[in-house]
């Protein structure tokens, strides 16, 4: 067959089979649109939800069950700081899960696309990337981070969250290992006020430093006027080195203009 | 690198003093302040920096044991700003009452919860007491 006459037969079919690739394909496309589009939209800024009589923070509600080894560490951490020491000193974030838990009266701030979600806690300007399918990248391709690498799905109206890759830490109010894995589910609900709330029920599961895993929740109520804040932190650091930088500069250049005596001496 | 200006976010120290007690151990030690009890003390501003994670003040006071400097401590920026301070509200020079946890061992100076300015403007941090949003945000 001549390529005009081959190309006059195939033509149509591909085309005719285009046509019905996409209506077949249009139902499922419409269903994760419409999914899409009923998901919560948890973008905004939340901010610390005080329920009456209970305390704006606290440390964990639970007694964290540490293996032999989690307490070792622990105890090992204890005996080198002193009580003014921690990582907010040095303008350094606390890692999760105790950004989640506890940021202060600092708000947060939810930025939600389909394929990421990003949230930043205003304290420390600690920010934590959710990633959906495509955008999930191979486990031995993760970064190490003291907020792990967090992929998420949506369950319905519950959008879940695993979080690994995590660095071991002491020095957090839920200390942990690099295996510990940290699953979270949010969701939204309004509270008898009326006032939307956020609420994440999360695990810490950690074979290495825990003998069981053990679950805590977080609550947050939208802010419709909220903004976040910048945080910077450490500026005062960088101008005090400035500053020493200043006065050693000022000191040889005033050597200098003295004269070295070795040198004026005939 | 070291934050030069404080040691502890005593902002959460501070917060869960005024909700109903500071624990026997938190993350960040507080442990030098009396939280449990709020000082006020007139003086004039020797040196300010409403900085991250904590204010600093050098107050020039003076008392029955004479003129002395002060250095405290206090809340974050982001905190005093949304208890409604402005940059430039308070200025060396300025005469203002600070509000602080005194320290536990008695030597002067303290964690600043709240000031009053010059201009007679209060500004102190305050934990809500309800659903913030119902209070207006």
């Amino acid at each position: 067959m001549s390529w005009p006459l081959r190309a006059c037969v195939t033509m149509p079919l591909v085309g005719l089979a285009s046509v019905l690739l996409s209506w077949s394909a249009m139902p499922a496309a419409r269903a994760a649109q419409t999914a899409q589009q009923n998901r919560p939209d948890l973008s905004g800024v939340w901010t610390a939800y005080v329920e009456p009589g209970a305390p704006t923070f606290g440390l964990p509600r639970v007694k964290l069950p540490l293996t032999a080894l989690g307490t070792a560490r622990l105890a090992d951490y204890r005996s080198i700081i002193g009580p003014d020491d921690s990582p907010g000193a040095y303008c350094l974030g606390s890692g999760m899960p105790e950004a989640m838990m506890f940021s202060g009266l600092y708000p947060m701030e939810i930025i939600q696309r389909p394929e990421q979600i990003t949230i930043i806690y205003e304290a420390h300007n600690e920010v934590r990337r959710l990633y959906f399918g495509s955008k999930v990248i191979p486990q031995g391709d993760r970064i190490p981070d003291r907020d792990g690498y967090s992929v998420a799905r949506w369950e319905g109206n519950t959008l879940v969250v695993a979080t690994s890759s995590l660095k071991e830490q002491e020095d957090t109010a839920y200390p942990h290992s690099a295996q510990a894995r940290i699953d979270e589910r949010y969701h939204v609900f309004s509270d008898p006020k009326g006032t939307r709330v956020l609420e994440a029920d999360w695990t810490l599961t950690d074979p290495t430093f825990y003998t069981q895993p053990f679950k805590e929740r977080k609550r947050w109520a939208y802010d419709p006027h909220g903004i976040l804040l910048p945080y910077e932190c450490n500026e005062e650091a960088w101008l005090d080195h400035l500053q020493q930088l200043r006065q050693r500069h000022d000191a040889a250049r005033a050597h200098t203009a003295a004269g070295d005596p070795q040198e004026r001496a005939p | 690198m070291k934050a030069t200006a404080m040691k502890f976010s005593a902002e959460l120290m501070g917060a869960l003093a005024l909700a109903g007690g500071v624990p026997a151990l938190a993350h960040h030690s507080g442990s030098e302040y009396d939280f449990r009890r709020m000082v006020e003390l007139r003086g004039v501003v020797k040196d300010v920096r409403v900085i991250n994670p904590h204010m600093t003040l050098t107050l020039v006071i003076t008392d029955a044991h004479g003129t002395r400097t002060i250095a405290f401590e206090g809340q974050s920026v982001n905190t005093f700003y949304r208890a409604g301070w402005r940059p430039h509200m308070i200025n060396v020079g300025d005469r203002i009452s600070v509000e602080f946890a005194p320290r536990k061992n008695g030597v002067d100076g303290g964690f600043i919860n709240g000031f009053t300015t010059a201009g007679g403007v209060r500004i102190a941090f305050q934990v809500p007491t309800s659903n913030p949003v119902a209070n207006g945000g």
